[in-house]
């Protein structure tokens, strides 16, 4: 019965989790989509300053529509990553191997701490020992 | 008939997405409950926590916000890590060190079983970019419910609650869990070595000496714990001296009992189904999970690890006791012990390295604390 509940309470936690799942890549589509029009209008407006300044030097509206369009990837990009912050998930598998060195230096630890207890108590158990 | 209208304005917000959410929150807290009632799974936990989970998922509950009393208690208590640090002056209270303390080196199968912390941190990393995050996650494999509150707290994680629920949900299953995973890393003549109990004399000097130098070791190796092993030893202080048996069954009982109200309660607040919902959350279930069988893991393991120098064999059984939930990881042990051979009594053993894993993960949390705080 106990594994029947676990079950259960697993398969509670999946479905609801799957809820809050979609409900948040729909919130993320409206976003994404008001984002993309805001993006577009932008552009424009910055194509429009770069003819103007076209007399000027052809070199200097090249350059401006480079960052702009950097500027509109750096952009994209950062939206991908606060898509991956709001799931709060990020898989990176690289990261298991990055943490192994303190894995080895926590049970090192944790070992040299308490074979330290243990030698102080058996001190400790000798030197109070009643004398028979 | 406006005024009665209004009455079930806040209803209206249950059919919403956020509202499907509540009434989920709400079937968890009932389910908890019911655990907590009818299986008798960590009830002193687990009934508070799920009847919390339902107060603060209700529409616009005035149980929260800013002047909400769970969210006082929650910044009297919890942010300032002071309740389970309180609690844990009532756990030492109850922890009797005599049967470690007469047998010191079960103290390394209480260290070995905490391995499953450190796996689960480099596991937990995986997935979740913030260190910290991965460290509160990993220290549910300290089966102990105040330290995986307090680290949480500390390194400021925003999954307290979902940590908080794992640690306790998986101590109450530690009967469940254990087992098979003993059985499948021992063969049936390892299970049935015996391990005849000489009991040695622990004289009371020793006894009242061991909580304070263990408090000045473990307060030397990683302060940021101080408050954390301090606390439990001065519980255990009270109960060793001799002199202050009213403090100590006060601390037992009374003071255990009151704080344990308030932390469960309280710990719900943390419950929101905006936090709680998540695939975080299910993701922190499963490492919770994972922690649990490689500390049992971890602990059987080295026993055997020992066996292969040792003249005297341990039964490696007892190496699944270091995990730290007191007392039943030592009982479970006992039992399949019993139920291998109803000759082979190995309980002053498994409570003994019980015991230790007590130590042990609250030292391994003072560890992680240092690493990451």
């Amino acid at each position: 019965m106990k594994k029947l509940f676990i079950v259960l309470f697993a398969a509670f936690l999946i479905a609801f989790s799957g809820v809050n799942a979609f409900a948040e890549e729909n919130a993320n589509i409206s976003d994404v989509s008001t984002e993309v029009v805001s993006d577009i209008s932008s552009e424009v407006v910055s194509d429009e300053s770069a003819d103007a300044s076209a007399d000027v030097s052809s070199e200097a509206s090249v350059d401006e529509s480079l960052a702009v369009s950097n500027e509109k990837s750096t952009a994209t990009s950062e939206k991908e990553e606060g898509d991956v912050e709001d799931l709060d998930i990020d898989f990176q598998p690289s990261r298991f191997v990055d943490n192994l060195g303190k894995m080895g230096i926590g049970m090192i630890g944790i070992f040299i701490v308490m074979g330290v207890v243990i030698i102080v108590t058996s001190i400790l158990n000798k030197v109070t020992a009643t004398k028979k | 008939m406006t005024e009665l209208l209004n009455l079930f304005e806040n209803a209206k917000e249950l059919i919403t997405v956020d509202g499907i959410k509540m009434v989920a929150m709400w079937i968890i807290g009932g389910l908890l409950i019911f655990l907590a009632i009818k299986k008798e799974m960590e009830p002193t936990l687990l009934l508070p926590i799920g009847f919390g989970a339902i107060l603060v998922n209700l529409p616009n509950s005035g149980a929260i916000g800013a002047e909400g009393p769970l969210t006082v208690l929650y910044e009297a208590g919890i942010a300032n890590e002071l309740f389970p640090l309180i609690l844990f002056i009532g756990i030492g209270a109850m922890i009797d060190f005599g049967p470690l303390l007469s047998n010191p080196k079960l103290m390394l199968f209480g260290a070995a079983a905490q391995f499953g912390i450190f796996f689960t941190l480099c596991m937990a990393s995986m997935f979740f970019p913030e260190i910290k995050d991965a460290a509160s996650i990993a220290i549910i494999g300290a089966a102990d419910g105040p330290t995986s509150i307090f680290v949480a707290n500390t390194l400021g994680s925003g999954y307290v609650g979902a940590i908080t629920v794992a640690a306790y949900s998986y101590m109450a299953l530690v009967p469940i869990i254990q087992p098979p995973v003993i059985k499948l890393l021992t063969t049936k003549k390892e299970r049935l070595i015996k391990m005849p109990y000489v009991q040695n004399e622990v004289s009371k000097t020793t006894r009242i000496l061991f909580p304070i130098i263990l408090t000045i070791i473990a307060g030397i190796v990683a302060p940021t714990s101080v408050a954390l092993i301090g606390f439990l030893m001065f519980g255990n202080l009270l109960r060793e001296c001799g002199v202050l048996n009213s403090l100590s069954e006060t601390a037992q009982k009374v003071l255990a009992n009151l704080i344990t109200i308030f932390l469960g309660i309280t710990i719900a607040s943390q419950m929101h189904a905006d936090k709680f919902l998540s695939p975080a959350t299910l993701l922190i279930m499963g490492l919770g999970l994972i922690a649990f069988i490689v500390d049992t893991a971890g602990g059987v393991l080295f026993a055997k690890f020992l066996n292969l120098f040792m003249k005297k064999k341990v039964n490696p059984m007892i190496g699944a006791a270091g995990i730290s939930a007191f007392p039943m990881s030592g009982r479970v042990v006992h039992k399949m012990a019993l139920k291998e051979d109803p000759q082979n009594f190995i309980l002053m053993q498994a409570t003994g390295v019980n015991v230790s894993g007590q130590i042990a993960s609250v030292i391994a949390g003072g560890l992680i604390l240092n690493f990451f705080s």
